[in-house]
Formats: structure tokens, sequence, C-alpha cells
């Protein structure tokens, strides 16, 4: 949106220094050549100007003067009567009059009535052939084909499915076809069930250490890479190991290893002639032997990312920050730091949104026990769908941690917007 | 090697599209004369001697029965599996599911009552009535009892004699099962005298040795029962076993198959199973059969009761009427006493390790000396409460007071029993209706 | 094929943009002690990764009674490959392998080519509200699969317009485990930043030229993206690879198994444990094999050009 001034008047284009626009014979002429018009002024637009014209100043202008394949605020620009007055009072005036006549609705804003495939022309872009839509080579057709296998794919393999999660929820479900529509009951139901609160605690709690711990070393660990001289394809595929390992038999391979009488962690305790510990039976404990679990297969794959990230900085920073005498800390958090940062961002979505789904490794580790201690979200909807079988439940379930996670998702969109401008 | 890449890579989409086609091809022979009967439950190929004894069975059926084929399909009831393909309308025309599951799976409409069927069934009058009693739901029967568990105590023999004790004496009571585990327990070694898992499904054995019950009907009512004076008792009796006694295996909350490794391993001194878990240990771990004795459950206080269950057939109620027929003639078939017959033999003639809960427990099978455990235990037998909601009580049971009572030294039974049998009251029993 | 050991002038050409320390600075002693201490971090770090794989390989060479030892037996007696023999038997490899790998060139493939197209329209097409269909693609991480799964089932079997009109039956093929897989959000979410960082002009030059968007795709646009792509592959080879609750709910016919859920079938059957190690080790050596093999061209890839621009 930053690159759309529809408002000004004058700018530096080279498009302004252009003299009259062509007539309107000519312009009709050309129209053989199938010119793609963004927008075409329409007779409303005319007036509008002719009125503005006139509240500014100016005599009457010639409504053929200016209707050539421009858009509306450019023909605004081109007018001959406000060419070389560059008096700034006029200037102001004009915008806040076009402000003032577009809050009041009589001068159409083009960004609320446009279509999706629908951008104006930038004054680099060049003129492409066909303007239908439908036309193959159009330029809307082609970024709506560039993105329709993505959005069909989407729309039947997720969208789809996901209404019909929706429309799950609200019915006691059966699978046969003949489900009860109940209205809202299961959200209700939702929020009265103290254990659906408590599974909401243990994937928050759950996501905020994962968070805690597989956030930020990674970086340290990505840093420390970065600068060490030989070893680093060696480091990194040791890293991404775990990542390779499917998530079942991992998790099987940790409970092994967490196993409180057989495993091997409490056996180097017992080397060490500590008391052994109920890594997944503790209720103290459970949550966080999981997340140590998680963590260990996620490291690798955030390291690799940063570590990227970090090759990919420009070395004339850091020079130009030794030059000005800048010591190492300045460095690291006045320049690497802040390059980390929109990375650091989305990976921190990645990971709540996994994190706080977590299924796989709860359910295979601990089963949700000891006693709903390591009961988190994923693992309560699966025991209400196929447990129980109550698909209705568990769909409104659902549902309520979609919009968690969607109020947090956006909230992170807005959040990274305005931090980069 | 780019070439290479391209190559392979070619190879691969041949390959796909061939196998592709292949399926096509095997779709298109279909007869309208012959009824396709889709079953379940078919011996992977990982068990070659199953799965051959299953295809002589099939051809044998076939046979007899010339208009119908049998597809089977190498799939076991899994909840998550069955409900999405009885929801897409795949799902089989026969399956086995266990005994448990049958009151979800009719309240969701799944199953096809069999009650005409089994009302001219010469082999009715055979099955153990409270068996065929488990399969009933409201006023319809849903299910024909297949196969048929108990649930046995299994000992090491070698671990007894090794411990000075005589292997043919297993605890006959609660006192000396838990005095028994104590000699066995050798926690530096790595040895464990029981293996118990925090469940419902051990739990309710305790409750009826020790005299009580786990819910009760009155009045049209169902009530949660296993907070009376029985209950309380068997929980404390399990308590002491974890907390006094310290008999159990290490990691409380283990799972049973891990359990039965342990035990197969001779890590774990006794534990409870059914004896179709057996035949799995024997081939896996390649242990003498000879090493491990079955007996019945200890006596509670109370006196002798022991649950039984096992696999049911059940009929996909969204299939034709013919191919009800056919299912119902496969059950009919399999379950006859000339097969149930011809498959003790061929067990015995592969060597196959022979087990009662092989067989249906309609057939006189199950009177050879081989199998006299499982008729003294057929006296006692119980099977598992089937009223509507028990499977979300009992669920509820295994998640909190049962492994609360493993994990605090501190819990209190009674006071435990208490609070979630009013739960389960407020909560489930209150609000199912109540079929008889 | 050198992988770890290369000679010292590939390193000087590989040697990659500097890091945070200057010349100066590495001749401090401070510095020097915090590289030390910096590597031995790594290192340290690196063990305790690998330990738990170690320990999974040590595993699959033991008999069942050494991996429930008291004390603990950390080396197994002899490393003999029974536990291998046995995976072998009870996992048909060969065939699993090839549905395996089917069904991940598919997907990678597919979802490479979409992902790209769809980033390539958000970011240089002026797609009206990018952002706001990037995060409607986004939701689809947000739904736990188990709610999706049986819309899912139905939409397989009356692919595509649904019951009563134009429908095939897709259950228990190849197609049904490759199509979802090849929607993925996380692709296009990454594809979309990397393509931020490419400057107009090229397009702009491009277009004046009179190329058509898709010429100037595939001839300009993918050829830049290589190295974003060879990392995206490797994330989307290793997720397809490891999935297994979808195919084990959408197929019936064993011989189309994937690998990882013929491993699963003896988790689900109670193999003893060294078994389903050993079995393990061969499922996830492919996915090594892939991540040796390609770790060099990605890092090098990104290193010149960056995927967070």
């Amino acid at each position: 949106m930053t690159d759309y001034k529809p408002f000004s008047i004058y700018d530096d284009d080279e498009e302004k220094k252009k003299p009259v626009p062509l007539p309107k014979e000519m312009s009709s002429k050309e129209g053989d050549l199938d010119l793609e018009i963004e927008d075409v002024p329409t007779p409303d637009d005319e007036k509008t100007r002719l009125e503005l014209m006139k509240q500014l100043g100016g005599g009457s202008v010639e409504p053929s003067h200016d209707s050539g394949p421009k858009k509306s605020s450019e023909s605004l620009e081109n007018v001959p009567f406000l060419q070389g007055q560059s008096t700034e009072s006029v200037e102001d005036r004009a915008k806040a009059l076009i402000r003032k006549r577009q809050d009041s609705g009589k001068v159409r804003d083009r960004r609320k009535t446009a279509s999706i495939f629908d951008k104006p022309i930038e004054p680099d872009k060049a003129i492409r052939p066909g303007k239908a839509f439908w036309h193959p080579l159009s330029y809307r057709a082609q970024a709506f084909w560039f993105l329709f296998p993505a959005f069909g794919f989407f729309g039947l393999f997720y969208l789809y499915p996901m209404i019909q999660g929706f429309q799950i929820s609200l019915t006691h479900y059966s699978p046969l076809g003949n489900s009860i529509p109940v209205g809202w009951d299961n959200y209700q139901r939702a929020f009265q069930d103290s254990l659906f609160w408590q599974t909401v605690v243990n994937a928050l709690f759950f996501t905020l250490f994962s968070l805690a711990l597989g956030l930020w070393p990674p970086i340290l660990l990505a840093i420390v890479l970065n600068e060490i001289s030989r070893g680093k394809g060696l480091f990194k595929v040791l890293y991404l190991l775990p990542f390779v390992i499917p998530a079942i038999p991992a998790a099987n391979l940790w409970k092994w290893i967490f196993d409180e009488g057989f495993g091997v962690l409490n056996s180097i305790l017992g080397l060490l002639s500590l008391p052994p510990v109920g890594w997944l039976t503790d209720q103290r404990w459970a949550l966080i032997s999981i997340a140590v679990m998680f963590v260990w297969k996620n490291t690798g794959w955030f390291m690799l990312i940063y570590f990227a990230a970090l090759q990919n900085l420009p070395e004339e920073l850091y020079e130009a920050a030794e030059l000005d005498g800048a010591g190492i800390r300045k460095k690291a958090f006045n320049i690497t730091v802040p390059h980390l940062m929109p990375i650091l961002w989305i990976l921190s979505i990645i990971q709540v949104l996994t994190a706080f789904q977590i299924f796989t490794e709860v359910f295979v580790m601990t089963k949700g026990g000891p006693m709903h201690a390591t009961e988190v979200i994923g693992t309560y909807i699966y025991k209400t769908a196929f447990g129980t079988m109550d698909l209705g439940y568990a769909s409104a379930m659902a549902m309520l941690m979609f919009g968690i996670l969607f109020i947090f998702t956006m909230a992170r969109f807005l959040q990274m917007k305005q931090t980069s401008r | 090697m780019k070439n290479l890449f391209y190559i392979f890579l070619f190879a691969l989409l041949a390959f796909g599209l061939s196998q592709f086609l292949m399926r096509q091809n095997e779709k298109d022979i279909q007869d309208k004369t012959v009824t396709h009967l889709t079953l379940w439950n078919v011996p992977p190929k990982s068990l070659p001697l199953d799965r051959q004894i299953w295809e002589e069975t099939v051809k044998e059926f076939e046979t007899q029965n010339p208009n119908i084929k049998v597809e089977g399909v190498e799939r076991e009831y899994q909840p998550e599996e069955f409900i999405t393909v009885m929801a897409g309308g795949k799902g089989p025309d026969l399956v086995k599911v266990w005994v448990g599951a049958i009151q979800t799976l009719a309240n969701l409409g799944f199953l096809d009552p069999v009650d005409t069927y089994i009302q001219n069934w010469s082999q009715r009058d055979f099955i153990k009535p409270v068996l065929l009693e488990s399969t009933k739901v409201g006023t319809h029967f849903y299910g024909v009892p297949a196969d048929t568990y108990f649930l046995f105590l299994l000992y090491r023999k070698d671990l007894f004699t090794a411990a000075g004790l005589n292997p043919e004496t297993p605890p006959t009571t609660w006192d000396e099962l838990a005095n028994t585990a104590k000699t066995l327990t050798h926690r530096e070694k790595g040895q464990y005298g029981l293996g118990l898992v925090p469940k419902t499904w051990y739990f309710q054995d305790f409750v009826w040795q020790a005299g009580g019950e786990m819910t009760r009907t009155e009045n049209d009512k169902v009530h949660a029962a296993f907070d009376e004076p029985p209950g309380v008792q068997a929980l404390r009796f399990w308590k002491d076993l974890c907390w006094k006694y310290k008999v159990l295996q290490p990691d409380v909350l283990m799972p049973e198959n891990e359990i039965l490794h342990l035990f197969a391993l001779g890590k774990i001194a006794m534990t409870f199973g059914t004896e179709n878990q057996l035949p799995a240990l024997i081939t896996r771990y390649k242990i003498d059969p000879q090493s491990f004795g079955i007996a019945p459950l200890p006596a509670g206080p109370a006196g002798k009761a022991a649950h039984l269950g096992g696999d049911v057939y059940v009929i996909n109620a969204t299939t034709s009427e013919e191919k009800k027929n056919a299912a119902w003639k496969w059950v009919e078939f399999d379950l006859s006493p000339a097969n149930q017959l011809r498959k003790w033999l061929r067990m015995h003639e592969l060597k196959m390790f022979v087990y009662p809960g092989a067989f249906s427990s309609a057939t006189n099978i199950a009177n050879q000396d081989e199998f006299k455990m499982v008729k003294d235990a057929l006296e006692t037998a119980r099977v598992e409460p089937h009223v509507n909601g028990w499977p979300e009580v009992r669920d509820m049971l295994d998640e909190s007071p049962l492994q609360e009572i493993f994990l605090d030294p501190d819990a209190d039974p009674q006071q435990l029993l208490l609070s979630y049998a009013k739960e389960a009251d407020r909560d489930i029993f209150s609000k199912v209706k109540v079929d008889r | 094929m050198e992988i770890f050991g290369e000679s010292l002038q590939q390193k000087k050409i590989k040697a990659g943009p500097r890091g945070l320390f200057s010349h100066q600075d590495r001749k401090k002693k401070s510095v020097k002690i915090a590289l030390v201490l910096g590597t031995f971090l790594l290192t340290l770090g690196g063990l305790l990764t690998i330990a738990p794989i170690v320990w999974m390989i040590l595993g699959s060479f033991k008999t069942p009674s050494e991996i429930y030892s008291v004390p603990q037996n950390y080396i197994p007696k002899d490393f003999s490959f029974s536990n291998y023999g046995e995976a072998l038997r009870l996992v048909s490899f060969g065939r699993y392998f090839l549905n395996s790998l089917f069904m991940c060139a598919c997907v990678v493939l597919g979802q490479l080519l979409i992902s790209s197209m769809a980033a390539y329209s958000l970011t240089k097409l002026r797609v009206r509200f990018a952002g706001g269909i990037l995060l409607l693609f986004m939701t689809s991480l947000m739904v736990p699969f188990e709610v999706l799964v049986i819309p899912l089932y139905l939409i397989m079997k009356f692919f595509p317009f649904g019951p009563g009109m134009a429908n095939v039956n897709l259950i228990n093929t190849y197609w049904a485990l490759i199509l979802p897989g090849v929607f993925s959000a996380f692709s296009i979410v990454v594809l979309k930043d990397f393509y931020d960082s490419i400057p107009n002009e090229i397009i702009y030059a491009a277009r004046i030229d009179s190329c058509t968007e898709t010429r100037i795709f595939f001839r300009f646009i993918l050829p830049m993206t290589k190295p974003i792509m060879s990392i995206l592959a490797i994330f989307s080879f290793v997720t397809t690879w490891n999935s297994f609750f979808w195919p084990l709910i959408v197929l019936n016919n064993p011989d189309y198994y994937p690998l990882v859920l013929g491993v699963q079938r003896l988790i689900d059957t109670g193999e003893p444990w060294n078994v389903v190690m050993a079995a393990l080790v061969l499922s996830t050596i492919p996915s090594i094999i892939l991540l040796i093999f390609f770790q060099r061209t990605i890092i090098r890839g990104i290193a010149y050009t960056g995927i967070y621009g």
C-alpha cells in the first residue's frame, strides 16, 4: 500500500512533466491497441473534479482534455490549469478538499471498490496487452491463475473440511448422516468443562516452556556456528538429525529413555548416586520432559534457519560500525539481534502454532496422564473424537482452539507490520 | 548425475502409474451373481501360520458357498479408522470388535441387530449367557461372541523356582499374592514381583472379589457403586501393594504391552493378563511355553471372581441385505463346531501355541483337557458392566483415581472413590438414558 | 564426495560472509576465550542432540533382555544384525520404500511448484489483500487434523465434486496420499518472504521485453530460488516421509503402505523394542542420506541469496 499515493497532486514522476494528455479523438483511435486501463474516470469523477476546480478558483476546464488513458488521480495532476503552479496553499487546499470529500463518500475510493486482482498500475509497470479479465494474458488473469492451484488445493483439502468441521461442531454428530443440530450447546459445554480449561492451561504452559527453551538457544548456537572456522557441515547435520526421525518412534525412544526403572537417564542418575526421578510419572516433571523432547526435535531446524539469516547479513554493516568504533557488544545488540528479529517473528508464530496443538508426542509418551497433568488440547480432542466418539464436542473444542490461535497469529501479523514500518 | 536423477524420477512415475492402472483393472472384474463380502481382521503376512489357517478357512467357506466371494482386509478395529471409514460408507461388512466397544458403536447406529439371525442359530444355547448378554444394548443383540478371553494370573515358573517357591502353587488369596510378590521383588536386580496397570479393567475384578459392584441399576436409574466398602477395600489393597509391600513395576503407569515385554523377559514375575496375549510373546521372545504358568485370579475376601470378554462379530448396518446375509453365513460357518475343530487340529499340526481364547466358547472344544483352566474360570466369570455411560466412567476412573493411588502415598482411597462416584453420577449417569 | 573435510582451497572459496568478530576482535584474549567456550557449548549441544540417536542405534543391536537390564547395559555384547533381519522379515521394506519414495517425490514436486506460484502471485503480481490471503492460508496450520479427517475422507471418496455429481473414488490409491500434502502454508510463507527480497527491476525489465508472467516465472524466478527450494524440499520430504495417520486411515491394502506406516504397525502390534529400533534405523536412513547430500547446497545457497531478506 505504501507505494500507492492516490492523493498526491504533485510528485516527481516523469509523467507529470508530460504535456497535456492526448485529446479524446486520438485516444479513442488507440482503443484498438486494447491497452489495459485500470480505471476510466466515470462521469461522477468528472463532475467532482470540475467542482473542485471551481472551488480552487480555477476556471472551467474542458472535460475532453483529460479523459485519456490515465487514472483519475493522475488526470487531476495533469490539468493544464495546475501545470507549473507550485503555490503550496493551493496544493494543501486541494488535498484537504479531496480528503474531506472522500470521507463524505463523494469521491470514489478506489481501494474500496476495486477487485482483489486490481491494484493500481505503478508508473514503472509496462503496459500489457489484454484488458479483459478472461483474456489469458491479461494482467489480472495471470495473477489469478498463479494463485489458483494453491487456492484450489487449500479450498478443497483445508478450507472446505474446516467449514465442515465447524458445521459438525454445531451438531450432535452422527457419522451416518443423521446428526442432530444443537446450536451452540457444544461450545457452552466446553466453557463449563473444567478439564477443557485445564488442557488450555497445560497447552499454554507447554507452549511457553518450549518457546523459552526452543526459540532463544538456537540463536546462540547459530551465532557460535557462524563464528567457528571448521566443522560447520558436521554440526549442521548433527543438529538436524532429530528433525529427520518420525515423531512417533522418536517419542517412543524418549519414553524409553525417560523410563523410571529401566531408562538410561535414571541409570546415569544412579551412577551419580542420585535418587531416580519419575520423568513421565511425576506430575511436576511430565510436561517438562515432553517439552524437552519437543525442543530436542526442533532445535536443529531453527538453528539452521537462524544460521541462514546470519549468513545473509551484509558484512558492510559490521565494517561501518567498526569504523564508528563500536564494540562487540554494541555490534551484537545493534546489528546482529535486530537483523534476526523478522525471522524470530515468523519462527515464533510457527512454534506457537505447533506447540499449542502438540498431540503425537504427548499421546505416545503419557497419554495425557499422570492424572491429566499432561493433558493438552490435542490429546483431549483426540480422546473425545475417537474414544467416546463425540465428534461434535471435539470439533467445538477444535474451533475454540482455532479461535485462540487465529487471534494470536493475527495480533502477531499486525505487530510485525508495525515494527517493520 | 542429473540424467540419473531424471531416469530415477521417470521410473518412479512409471511405477506409480502402473500401480494405478492395475488397480483400475482389478475393479472392473465385477460379477452381479456373486456377493462380495468384505471382512476385516485378516492376520498380517508377518504371522504366516495364522494367515495360512485363515486362507484355508476362506477356501473351505467359498466352496460351501459358491456365490459368496470373501475379500479380506488386513485391518483391525481401531476407533479412529472405523469411525472414518463408516462415515465414508466404506466400512467392512463384518468385523470383530472388542465387546466393550459395542455400546458406543451401536449408539452411533453402525451395527445391525442380529436378533433374527441368532434366534434360529443352533449354537446359541451353547454360548455362555453372560457373554451373550453383554452384546445386548437396549433390547437388541448387536454381536456374536467369536472368541473369549479370561483374566488370569500369569506367573513365571522359573522365577518362582529361583526364589525357592513351588511353581505349581501360585497365590490363591490377596494376602498370598502380596507376600509372594514381596518375595519375588529384587529391585537391585531390576526384578519386580507384580505388574499391575492402574486401569478399571483390572480394578473391577478386585472390587468383585471384595464382594462389590461397579454400578447398580435401581428404579431404572444407574448409579456408581464402586464407592461402597468393597470398592474401598479393593483400592486400599492396591495402595498397599504399591506403597506398603512395594512390589509393583518401577514405572507405575507403564502400559500393558510393556508390562508383558518385561514379563516375557523375566523382569516381572507375576501379572494379570489374558491367555490370548501369550502366543505373540512366545513367538517374539522365543521363550519356553513351560516357563510360565496360568492360574485363576487370587480370591478376595468375598471369594473368587474374574471377568471375561472377547471379540464379537458385528455386522455393518449400512450394507445391503444380501451382504448382511452373507456375513451371517460366514459367522455361522466360522463358529460351527466343524470349523472350530478343524482349526484346533490345524493349530496342533502346525505346532502353534494352542490356547482356549482362539476358539468360540459356543463349542465344546473348551471342554478339552488342555483347557481345563478355562472351564473352571467360566464358572465364576463375570462381564464388565454394559450400561450406557459406562465407557465414559471407565475412562474417568482410568485417568484419575487409579493413577492417583499409585502416585500419591497420602491419597485416601475412600475420599477418592467417594468424590469420583459423585462426579460420575452427576456428570455421566444422570445424563444418559437408561435402557431397561 | 567430500562432505566434512573440504580442502583448504575449497574452504576459502566457500568461506561465506564474515561474522560478528573482526580480525582485530579475534586477537583479543576475551574473544578467544569466548570462542573456545562457544565451540565447547556447540559440541556439548551436539553430543546431547545425537545421544538419543546413538542410544537408538545401540538399542537396535541389543537383545531384548539387554534393553531392560539393570544395571544398564550401555554397549551391546555383540553387534549382530539379527534384529535387522527380523525387521526386514516383518516389514516388506522394498515395496514400502518405493511407495514412500513415490509419494514423497510427487508431494515435494507438486508442493514446490504450487507454493512458489502462489508466492509469486502474492508478492510480484500485486494481488490485493495479499496479507489477508496469507493469513487465510495459515489457518490450515491451526486446526487439528482429527477434526478434518472425516470430511477429507468424504472428499477423497467422492473426488472432486461430491456425491451425486461427477466423481472418482480415490480411497486406497496413491492419489489420496499425495493430493492433500501438496498444499503447504509453511512453504508459501517462507517463499513469500524470500520473493520479497528479489528486486522488482528484474521483472519489470522482462515485462518490457514482453515476456508473459509464466515465462518470467519459469525462466527467471524459479532458477533464482533454487537454494530455498532445496531447504523446502528437505522440509516437505521429511514431513511427508514421516506422515502415517492419514495413510493409515485412507489405505486398505498394505501393499500401498508407506515405510513409516509399516514401522508404525510394528509398534502397534507390540514387537520388542530392539526390532522396532532396527526397523526405525532402516526407515530413517533415506532421509539422513538426503540431508547429508543436500546440506551443502542448502547452506551455500542461502549464503548468497538469503531466505529472510
